[in-house]
């Protein structure tokens, strides 16, 4: 449907006889002669994050009863009000997949689990000349959900420990020696496994010469990174000013803390152009939190199965809002703090929080609530859709405006098609 | 005549392989209708007749189904071409094609159809085929484990999991290599270059840490902040429940730690119980002279200030707790007691309780019958003594929850232990923990006591001794030239040879010659074949004893590979029974499902492990005694432990005579004896599979009917058209499954694969979710009454069925399908791939060579060894 609009505009450039370098629209494409043909290097949003949080979100608390521009402020909004001008809700989005705590894994990959992510297409795209093409986070206890699915379907490892990311960020001067010594020994590793590749291939057919071809072409990307590690390494590791505390927030009451610290670390990260696409994963078990001095009345989990109980949910809500402000002050982070252009992080990074759980109280999947914001995207509003109108949009929709928005050329993620109409 | 024209495109092709003569397949392999003189006119015939047929609809131009069937230059020497043609052959031989509403072909076109297909399809299949083949994660780290001697070892977390096909995790063709893999390799392989070659490491330096009582974890009801002290109340065993411990402390080495704590306790007036005891205790200790724990008596009233020193593994820290409490919910049957004594003592609590209901776990609930409480006037009318206890009953069934509830009552009124503050000073000492200790013995097992590596000649005898290990081959001297090159050029550039040897551990370990096995094509070498054998078998690489039959060229006689297989299948580790059957049955689903709580209430990792156990334990039984294949389908025994026995099985285990029958632990199955023609034992219908084909809540009669043909008879449907939608049960509606099914039968299209998948599915009805035998379906809410199972039918070749019982009789009486089917499987397991249809035929006949013996299972996987089959690539 956008796509009608655009020709549209462009019809009516053109009939007025004029010759416009038109700002970049991704479904524009080369068929323009005289538009200016978009590229990776052209597409305003250069930084993806992607948070997923365990238990979902209260939507009561988090949906507006009003769509559009105009909506109400809702008690898990409240911390977001700032940012309101530069995020946009999606209520009723979600990917058509089965219930259940194992098809939370649906989150960023779409109806089928295993099925390369979101964040992973995006990185393919504008991870490249990063140290790490991309950094997945996890505050909490490592889960059984995944999160980050690679192109070959793999699940890609969490860090949860703040010093473990730090460290391969900001390394210290002894690690980053010890670092450098494995790296540039590792180089000539992989020159005498090249040379027994070789041989081997020598003994080999045809078909098992192709399939030895994935050995040689995982062996080079595996130098690009660690030759791309070394030069980094080598450049000298930016100063910057941040404490981590003396200890790792493991304890599980303590995850709310790892939390904020993933957040800032992924702040730092981006700041420093270490990496141009993060995720993070919100765990949550039983752990029994303290905010503002009162101590939850039930663990975190127990909450989330509140069962309609306003106690529960109250208690609930708190939590989740702890979430908001984590993300809200990430936010400011990214406002405050600038590009190589001297441009608000903001404005070429995009932010999305959501989950793979619609309801925990139920493990129902269905209608999954999103939060997207920054990244040059239009913004403001609370869109709305019906998740049981078999044909309505759905959260994949979403997807293809964000990969187009990223300059990515397709106009399908997992089983769905087109973007997402009115936005972006 | 095809045979030969497609021998001269193979030989010229690519690959070498091995043929089966066509003259030779003529006279053992095919009982078909066809000569050779009259082979041409066969093609002609077969060919002619699929044009005629199938044409209208699966030329270019209309494509049905987008299919095109491509007669005109059929080029049998490709594999997507055969593989195309024996779905070709498998829809015309059950009539799926061409459907019936078009012209059909007589019964004897359809013969002479399939009989050219056949003959084409024998004639034109290799022998061997498997594309280069790369370790399983499984298969890696048990290699790890062998080739360095370290036990323990296990894959990182978040190491890539390998593609599954069907249910098999060893197959080559899914086996990719994606950088992730290569880099998780070579991150593993550093890690493991650690333990064998350490970096030097800085010694830790002592501190104090100081931990406020708010700086405590509270994981559920474990524990209370009040007033800036950190109360416990509850006495259970379970640490996440009733304990606390600093959240910011971990100790960074296994040593010494001093504890100094800070503590208050509040025992009620007038409540008679014993001084209240404050323990603390490391979360780990290796070390034997320093204590794990330590008690202090905390006397209600006054501030007690203990110290002690604890003995605290690296990462490990302190927890504290509250022993000797009077409230424990972990004791279920105490539990009952207390909360009777309690409800005795507050009135008010009880009838609280009854008003609320249950309340919400947790502090909130407490707050509920707090209010209530408070709402009672004076002189309330306190429940009778009965009802009372009822109460008291009812909340001591769900403990954990009401447990969590109510410790909140003693939070706040005592008794309770109160902790101020903590101080952790240390690592005052440190020891070598157990890992550092095991760590070290194996590291000197692989290096030696004490290697001389300034001498070249030993550094050298080093790397070939291990590089033979890991690349399971003789390793040639440029290999080894290659490697002490490497060494040298680190060790001179560090000046530690250490690190050279380091980096070569690193090297190997990402090396082709380890990461992939049996390459290349043509016979497996007697290394190859060892090595085939071991991961066969054991799932790891050759030990000593196959090493040497291999260098000594003896493995390969037939004598040696049998006696080798009894030895590996004798050896106590399972590792075989296990691999094979998680992938054959897909056993994996048991411990990932949590089923329904309607169809059992707790369900425990001794019901998984019990089901799953059984399984294994059949095997080996049937492997050890070479008992026939029928036993894995009708046996007169099930293995079985308490809970699975008696909440499953409904076994009666006070029945038996024997005192040892009818105590049954939960943790270890044991055989136990069944009627043969009775429901109970064999792989249809033991739990473990019944729940694998299951999801958790209830049955689908066409998943386990395809599951059983796939599986256990060996003749998977195909896949059905896209545009059928999948079948829910809908219990509650008039409709049973079987009406839904019905519809199927009406549809010839469906009703060709359906003849053979719903009799075996309505059979397995009776067993729900959990494998628990059932006369009717849970009742629907709003349904008047539950709907019974039915279970009779037919299987196509006109055998009754009234239920499961006379299908076990039916296999168990006819298991040739069985056999082949597990024969299959066992194939596929082992050489990484699926057989194709003459490599199929070839083992069918291999097989039947044990009909007479009933298809004894150790002579079955001695004759998948011995066949021409498992020793080519």
């Amino acid at each position: 449907m956008m796509n009608l609009i655009h020709d549209g505009r462009r019809t009516l450039l053109k009939s007025a006889g004029v010759t416009l370098a038109l700002p970049m629209l991704p479904s524009l494409g080369s068929e323009t002669a005289s538009a200016p043909v978009p590229d990776a290097g052209d597409s305003k949003a250069k930084r993806l994050v992607c948070v997923g949080s365990n238990l979902g979100l209260y939507r009561k608390a988090l949906y507006p009863e009003r769509s559009g521009r105009g909506y109400e402020l809702t008690p898990l909004m409240k911390p977001l009000e700032t940012h309101r001008a530069d995020l946009t809700l999606f209520s009723g989005f979600d990917h058509r997949a089965s219930n259940g705590h194992k098809n939370w894994d649906n989150y960023l990959c779409g109806k089928q689990i295993g099925s390369v992510s979101l964040d992973q297409l995006v990185a393919a795209k504008v991870g490249g000349g990063t140290r790490l093409e991309s950094m997945q986070l996890c505050a909490g206890d490592i889960p059984q959900q995944r999160m980050v699915f690679s192109k070959q379907g793999v699940p890609l490892p969490m860090i949860n420990r703040p010093s473990v990311v730090y460290g391969k960020l900001f390394a210290s001067a002894d690690d980053r020696a010890r670092q450098g010594y494995l790296l540039r020994s590792g180089q000539s590793a992989l020159d005498v496994v090249q040379e027994d590749a070789r041989a081997l291939e020598r003994r080999l057919g045809n078909e098992d010469q192709r399939k030895l071809q994935e050995y040689f072409s995982s062996l080079r990307e595996l130098e690009t990174r660690m030759s791309r590690q070394l030069s980094h390494l080598a450049d000298g590791v930016e100063e910057v000013d941040y404490q981590l505390p003396a200890y790792d927030p493991m304890a599980p009451t303590l995850m709310l803390e790892c939390e904020q610290i993933m957040f800032d670390l992924m702040a730092l990260a981006l700041q420093t152009d270490s990496t141009r696409v993060a995720t993070l994963f919100i765990a949550g078990l039983g752990q029994v939190f303290t905010l503002d001095g009162e101590t939850m009345r039930a663990g975190y989990h127990a909450l989330s199965h509140h069962g309609n109980d306003p106690d529960l949910i109250r208690d609930l809500v708190r939590v989740e809002t702890e979430h908001m402000r984590c993300l809200a002050r990430f936010l400011s982070q990214l406002k405050e703090r600038t590009d190589e252009v001297g441009q608000p992080l903001l404005d070429s990074t995009v932010v999305m929080f959501g989950t793979g759980m619609g309801d925990a109280s139920r493990h129902s999947n269905r209608d999954l609530p999103t939060l997207i914001a920054g990244g040059g995207l239009s913004h403001g509003q609370h869109i709305a859709a019906d998740p049981t109108d078999d044909g309505g949009p759905q959260l994949g929709n979403v997807f293809v405006s964000l990969l187009q928005h990223f300059g990515v050329e397709t106009d399908g993620f997992s089983d769905v098609s087109g973007r997402v109409d009115h936005w972006a | 005549m095809g045979s030969r024209m497609s021998l001269d495109v193979w030989t010229t092709g690519p690959k070498r392989m091995k043929f089966k003569s066509s003259l030779v397949l003529m006279l053992v392999g095919c009982s078909c209708v066809f000569s050779a003189g009259t082979a041409n006119a066969e093609e002609q015939t077969g060919a002619a007749l699929l044009r005629q047929y199938c044409m209208d609809c699966h030329d270019e131009s209309i494509a049905e189904g987008e299919f095109v069937l491509e007669l005109d230059h059929l080029d049998w020497s490709r594999s997507s071409i055969r593989h195309e043609m024996e779905r070709v052959h498998q829809f015309v031989s059950k009539g799926i094609m061409p459907p019936s509403d078009a012209d059909v072909p007589t019964r004897a076109e359809k013969r002479t159809i399939l009989a050219w297909l056949d003959g084409q399809l024998r004639d034109s299949s290799p022998i061997g085929g498997m594309t280069l083949r790369r370790l399983s994660s499984r298969e890696y780290a048990n290699s790890v484990r062998s080739v360095f001697g370290l036990s323990s070892f296990e894959l990182p977390v978040g190491f890539p999991p390998d593609n599954v096909l069907d249910g098999f995790d060893n197959q080559s063709n899914t086996l990719v290599m994606a950088a992730s893999h290569l880099e998780a390799f070579a991150e593993t392989a550093a890690g493991i270059a650690d333990q064998m070659f350490p970096p030097p490491t800085k010694p830790i330096q002592p501190r104090s840490y100081q931990v406020p009582a708010k700086d405590l974890v509270v994981s559920y009801s474990s524990a209370m902040l009040v007033d800036g002290a950190m109360r416990l109340a509850s006495s259970g065993a379970n640490i996440r429940r009733h304990a606390t411990w600093p959240s910011k402390f971990e100790a960074p080495a296994s040593g010494v730690y001093e504890v100094s704590v800070v503590a208050r306790s509040l025992v009620p007036d007038g409540l008679d119980v014993p001084v209240p005891i404050l323990r603390m205790e490391s979360s780990g200790t290796s070390a034997k002279a320093t204590s794990s724990f330590a008690e202090t008596p905390v006397p209600s009233g006054e501030t007690t200030t203990a110290t002690f020193v604890l003995g605290i593994d690296r990462g490990g820290t302190v927890q504290f707790r509250y022993p000797n409490g009077p409230f424990d919910y972990d004791d279920k049957e105490g539990f009952q007691e207390t909360m009777r004594t309690m409800l005795a003592a507050d009135p008010r609590l009880a009838l609280a309780w009854k008003q609320v209901g249950d309340p919400p776990r947790g502090g909130s609930g407490w707050d509920r019958l707090k209010l209530a409480m408070a709402g009672f006037e004076d002189d309330f009318v306190p429940l009778p003594d009965s009802e009372r206890d009822q109460i008291a009953d009812q909340i001591a069934k769900d403990s954990v929850s009401s447990g969590e509830t109510l410790v909140y009552k003693y939070f706040e009124q005592g008794p309770y232990v109160a902790i101020e503050s903590v101080t952790i000073r240390g690592p005052v000492s440190t020891y070598a923990d157990k890992s550092q200790l095991r760590s070290r013995s194996e590291r000197e097992r692989f290096v030696g006591r004490s290697a001389d590596w300034t001498d070249a000649d030993h550094v050298r005898s080093f790397l070939l001794g291990f590089m033979k290990k890991l690349y399971r081959r003789p390793v040639i001297d440029a290999e080894v030239d290659a490697y002490c090159q490497l060494v040298q050029r680190e060790a001179k550039a560090s000046g530690a040879v250490d690190r050279g040897l380091h980096l070569a551990v690193r090297t190997a370990l990402i090396s082709p010659s380890f990461l992939y096995r049996e390459v290349g094509s043509g016979t497996l070498d007697e290394f190859e074949l060892a090595s085939r054998l071991s991961f066969f078998l054991t799932s790891g690489p050759p030990d000593a004893q196959l090493t040497r039959l291999a260098e000594a060229r003896e493995l390969s006689s037939e004598e040696t590979l049998r006696e080798q297989v009894q030895r590996l299948l004798q050896s106590e580790d399972v590792r075989f029974v296990k691999d094979f059957a998680n992938a054959w049955l897909g056993l994996d689903t048991v411990d990932r499902l949590m089923p329904d709580t309607q169809l059992i209430k707790r369900f425990t990792a001794d019901h998984r492990n019990g089901m799953k156990n059984e399984v294994y334990e059949t095997l080996k039984f049937a492997i050890g005694a070479n008992r026939p294949v029928k036993d894995l389908i009708a046996p007169d025994f099930v293995f079985t432990n308490g809970v699975v026995g008696r909440e499953i099985y409904e076994i009666d285990f006070d029945a038996f005579e024997n005192k040892k029958d009818r105590k049954p632990s939960n943790k270890d199955v044991r055989r136990y004896p069944v009627p043969a023609d009775g429901w109970r034992g064999g792989l249809l219908t033991m739990p473990a599979v019944m729940m694998a084909t299951a999801n958790g809540v209830d049955t689908q009669p066409v998943l386990r009917g395809v599951w059983v043909l796939g599986n256990i008879l060996g003749s998977p449907p195909p896949e059905p058209p896209k545009a059928v939608p999948a079948l829910t049960p809908d219990t509650a509606g008039a409709s049973t499954p079987r009406e839904l099914l019905a519809r199927h039968m009406a549809e010839s299209s469906c009703a060709a694969c359906h003849r053979d998948i719903d009799p075996i599915g309505f059979v397995l009805e009776s067993f729900d979710a959990v494998g628990r035998w059932r006369d009717k379906y849970p009742k629907a809410a709003k349904a008047k009454k539950a709907i019974a199972v039915e279970t009779n039918g037919q299987l196509p070749d006109g055998t009754p069925l009234s239920d499961v019982t006379d299908l076990k009789k039916h296999l168990a009486s006819q298991p040739e399908p069985v056999a082949r089917c597990l024969a299959e499987k066992l194939m596929t397991y082992a050489t990484g791939r699926k057989p194709n249809y003459a490599e199929r035929q070839m083992l069918a006949e291999e097989v039947g060579t044990l009909k007479d013996d009933g298809y004894p299972i150790r002579d079955l996987v001695e004759a998948i060894v011995l066949s021409e089959l498992f020793q080519v690539k």
